[in-house]
């Protein structure tokens, strides 16, 4: 029986797993012991991986839907809906008109020629969920260091001797990642989590900071700051390595041990705690994800991450650099594959002429939009006011996971035309006008960049149900209906092209990587480099090769708890789940552990509004409501409460308001109330 | 006729005959702390697996004159001393205890009164009990 | 040398990895428990004890330890639930449905059991006794000699 080595659709870490195949079908999975992250382990969602695959919800033939109801048809209908309809509104009102969201989870072969098919066809309005998770790595870490990517494998945590861990619960989320950090323990690293829930990442801390919701930048300051009072900066490092240690040493003055602590809610004997140990250890690490990006100062948090780390001289070594963990498994290869509204493959700005230009000849034009396009949220409020009228929706469901989902719902309701692509009905494909059945992960071959740069291939496994197809050869096909190019390209073809459009990817080739088991990290710009695991080791990719300081103060969350909504509310994951679920909810053997939403209070809170665990209450924002079953917990502070976002409604209460720089809504902070709900009438 | 006869004194109250009878003759039901076991008085079936299974040997299948009547015998569950919930007879656990305790060579049992779920906290440290049972290492 | 599946409980992060991973390698069923405890986990298995109590109280002949195990035999077992009673671990577990008691085989349908190569953190392993002793006396005498150079020794 055949066991084709494939990478793992969930997460950022980039696993791969042993896929057993018997008579064309997945019948089980096998653990591959030399994969260089994992090691072979699998987490729970892995470990049922092949039950996605033949699960019967899965679309088999492509939908159109009619006076309120879907009826199957056969491809040559519904591409030459989707293309009419895409042409006659680009024709009638432009191609700003058209919006066009890709996918974390496609390969890079697909987002990249998504997101040429949308600036061929005129529009910079391509995006996807890295606006919802890491923008600010990629807006922030760019800014200071020259580039938005985690800066070391994660194996390389096992070489630090203190971990910064502020805003990841890896252990629930990025699961492998726990045995480099516990590597790293065994010799006698320090490690710290901030975090205001005690998660079982923060299980591992030595020193855990249940900071208050939002007040990032306050601790990273306070700090930064006494480093600088205790003599503790890398004075060498910074000037050789570094500019503008001035401005941020004035910024830095008014952050005392005493402001800080007031701020963040913390003892400042742990604040300094923390620095001393980041600062004098011979190699330390930030390890950062979605406590500190989704917020409308998350790049003011990266950035504060980036000072931190600099100041400290803990960047470009073995064991010392700075780790955003990207979700999905194919996030960063979306965003180096330029799936995003204001940046071209391989981060290059729209605005950016020369660049732009040079890309616009390679797909053989004369120049390509300018504008920088709307990003995620923006799309949706363009939607919402007439201004995008068809979307393309590849592989997302944001009737789950956008902020203030209530609002997307009417979005796309109201859009003339919508068009989704995906493996199941989900909430947002119920919406469309046109649905396409696409092929899964195991049922085409590929290129994926996990959160390490790494780039892997994933071989063809087993063929797709039905008539679903790969993503890669529904927008071949509609790109060629469209005129826009001859006829559809295969993955290796793309691949090639991609090597000639992204710099960090030239040496990237499909020879190299279907024959590289351990994939090769970018950047890695000729078949000759060996590509390059550890970023800045000796410049940084500034313009002038040195790293960035840049200031940033604390300021509040748009919104805070006040009479009317009187608790701070937050969102995250758990183990079993998988952001929008999905695929997750759709396999009882993981949602057993989870079945619906919860909402976790603090028993004190629990007490003072007299609810009990296991009773349902209605929790309720100013945007909308969910109702939930209470877990009382002292895992969440008192003022707080946690849900997670696994299930649709939930993102009906959080924030839209974006970060003005990355344009990532505040999903971490937002103000809620819990009511308790009727019980039901007595029988009898 | 082939009388089952079960001896009251014997039987603790266990599974096994109830699993093992082919034709489910014999009727296990837990209820408010209590198990209830119902045999049947007689038994035409071809098989003797009850009389086979029975750890304490309480059962025995012989010819008899007439059609005895069948027999319901009740136990006490013990209740788990940490989550409450009976868990298994009081009269097993005792027959049973003294042949763990020589397998463990002596010494204490303090998860002994806890249901298999409780000893797993147990061991895990989210049930707090006396001495657990690897408190020496 | 025999190995066995031997637990590193402190490295438990309650991701229930294993529990998914047993019960697919045995139809459906899992032989072990991940406890929550504190905030953190431990995965809660047979241990496969030298001197077993659930031998003992078994009366059918179906669990048996052979080599460095104790296996069940489900062609043997009864489904009366001693064995569930006997083990200080709970680490056994009765199907009511099937009848019959399962408790952890370390995957002797499998080179390696599942649990110990799909744990992301490492927290169970499957090495002999003395592999594992080492290292654990490894770490100890970092411990020490960091205790040492805190003294200035």
């Amino acid at each position: 029986m055949p066991l084709i080595p494939v990478l793992c659709p969930y997460c950022g870490a980039g696993c791969r797993l042993g896929l057993r195949v018997e008579d064309g079908r997945a019948v089980g999975v096998e653990y591959l012991t030399d994969h260089p992250v994992a090691l072979g382990a699998l987490c729970p969602k892995g470990n049922v991986a092949h039950e996605i695959i033949g699960h019967p919800d899965r679309l088999q033939r492509p939908l159109v839907r009619e006076n309120g109801r879907f009826r199957e048809t056969d491809w040559d209908e519904a591409l030459s809906r989707v293309a009419q309809n895409l042409s006659r509104i680009r024709q009638e009102h432009g191609p700003d008109a058209l919006g066009f969201l890709a996918s974390a989870k496609a390969t890079n072969e697909e987002n990249y020629l998504f997101q040429k098919l949308a600036r061929l066809l005129g529009t910079n309005n391509v995006d996807h969920c890295a606006r919802l998770c890491h923008a600010p790595s990629v807006v922030g870490l760019r800014r200071a260091l020259g580039s938005g990517a985690m800066t070391n494998p994660i194996p390389d945590l096992a070489e630090s001797r203190c971990i910064l861990i502020i805003g990841s619960n890896f252990a629930e989320n990025h699961p492998v990642v726990a045995r480099w950090v516990w590597e790293a323990k065994d010799r006698r690293a320090f490690v710290v989590v901030a975090d205001p829930r005690y998660t079982p990442t923060a299980h591992m801390a030595d020193l855990y900071l249940p900071l208050r919701p939002g007040t990032d930048v306050a601790l990273l300051n306070g700090m930064a700051a006494a480093v600088l009072r205790e003599g503790l900066a890398d004075y060498g490092f910074i000037a050789a390595r570094t500019e503008g240690l001035e401005g941020l040493r004035a910024v830095l003055e008014e952050y005392s041990l005493e402001k800080t602590a007031a701020v963040t809610g913390l003892p400042p004997g742990d604040i300094l705690r923390a620095a001393r140990a980041y600062a004098r250890s011979p190699a330390s690490a930030i390890v950062y994800c979605m406590g500190v990006t989704q917020h409308t100062v998350g790049t003011d948090n990266v950035l504060a991450c980036a000072n931190l780390a600099l100041l400290c001289g803990q960047v470009g070594r073995p064991g010392a650099g700075i780790f955003p963990l990207r979700g999905q498994n194919n996030v960063q290869g979306a965003s180096d594959m330029g799936a995003l509204a204001e940046l071209l493959p391989g981060y290059v700005s729209v605005a950016n002429e020369e660049g732009r230009r040079r890309l616009a000849r390679l797909w053989g034009r004369e120049d390509l939009p300018d504008a920088p396009g709307l990003s995620v949220v923006e799309l949706m409020e363009a939607a919402l006011e007439g201004r995008v009228r068809a979307m393309v929706v590849m592989g997302e469901n944001p009737v789950v996971s956008d902020p203030a989902s209530g609002e997307t719902v009417r979005a796309l309701e109201g859009l003339e035309f919508l068009i989704v692509q995906d493996l199941f009905l989900t909430e947002t494909a119920r919406l469309a006008h046109v649905v396409l059945p696409t092929a899964c992960w195991a049922e085409k071959s590929g290129s994926y960049t996990n959160t390490e740069r790494r780039v892997q291939w994933s071989p063809k496994a087993l063929e797709p149900p039905g008539e679903a197809r790969p993503d890669l050869a529904i927008i071949g096909e509609l790109g060629r209906r469209l005129g826009l190019w001859e006829r559809a390209p295969g993955p290796e073809e793309v691949l090639a092209e991609i090597n000639r459009a992204v710099p960090a990817y030239g040496g990237i080739t499909p020879q190299r990587l279907t024959s590289a088991s351990e994939g090769v990290f970018w950047p890695c710009p000729d078949p000759a480099h060996p590509g390059t695991p550890i970023l800045h080791r000796e410049r940084f990719n500034t313009s002038s090769g040195r790293g960035r300081f840049f200031p940033v103060a604390h300021r509040l969350p748009p919104e805070a708890p006040d009479a009317r909504f009187p608790l701070w509310m937050t969102t995250g994951r758990v183990v079993v789940h998988y952001n929008s679920g999905s695929l997750s909810r759709r396999l009882p053997e993981l949602a057993a552990y989870a079945p619906e939403v919860w909402v976790a209070v603090h028993p004190q809170d629990a007490e003072r509004l007299g609810i009990r665990d296991g009773e349902t209450v209605r929790v309720r924002s100013l945007r909308g409501e969910v109702e939930a079953r209470v877990q009382v917990s002292d895992r969440v502070q008192p003022g707080l409460v946690f849900l997670p976002f696994h299930f649709p409604g939930v993102n009906a209460l959080t924030l839209k308001e974006l970060d003005r720089e990355a344009r990532i809504p505040s999903y971490k902070v937002a103000a809620c109330t819990l009511e308790r709900v009727a019980p039901p009438a007595e029988e009898g | 006729m082939r009388g089952l006869i079960v001896n009251p004194d014997l039987c603790f109250g266990c599974r096994a005959c109830s699993s093992v009878c082919p034709a489910r003759l014999i009727a296990l039901r837990d209820e408010d702390g209590r198990r209830f076991l119902r045999f049947p008085g007689v038994c035409q079936e071809d098989c003797s697996r009850c009389q086979e299974v029975c750890p304490p040997g309480a059962i025995t299948l012989e010819e008899v004159a007439g059609a005895p009547e069948g027999v319901e015998l009740a136990f006490s569950l013990r209740r788990c001393a940490a989550c409450g919930h009976p868990f298994a007879p009081e009269k097993a656990l005792a027959a049973l205890l003294p042949q763990v305790q020589e397998a463990l060579g002596g010494g204490d049992t303090p998860w002994w009164n806890l249901c298999p779920s409780c000893r797993r906290g147990l061991l895990a440290g989210s049930v707090a009990q006396a001495a657990s049972p690897l408190a020496a290492g | 040398m025999g190995r066995e599946i031997l637990l590193r409980p402190e490295r438990c992060i309650l991701c229930y990895a294993c529990e998914v991973a047993c019960a697919r390698e045995h139809g459906g069923q899992r032989n072990v428990w991940v406890v929550s405890a504190d905030g953190g986990g431990v995965p809660v298995l047979c241990r496969h004890c030298e001197s077993a109590p659930c031998i003992a109280v078994c009366h059918t002949g179906a669990l048996v330890r052979e080599g460095n195990g104790i296996w069940l035999l489900p062609e043997r077992c009864t489904g009366c639930e001693l064995c569930l009673w006997a083990c200080p671990f709970g680490a056994v577990g009765l199907d009511l449905e099937g009848k019959r008691a399962y408790k952890c085989d370390r995957c002797a349908h499998r080179e390696e059991p599942a649990c110990t190569l799909t744990c992301p953190s490492g927290a169970l392993t499957y090495r002999c006794v003395a592999d594992f002793a080492a290292w654990r006396r490894a770490v100890a005498g970092r411990e020490w000699a960091a205790g040492l150079e805190r003294r200035g020794l």
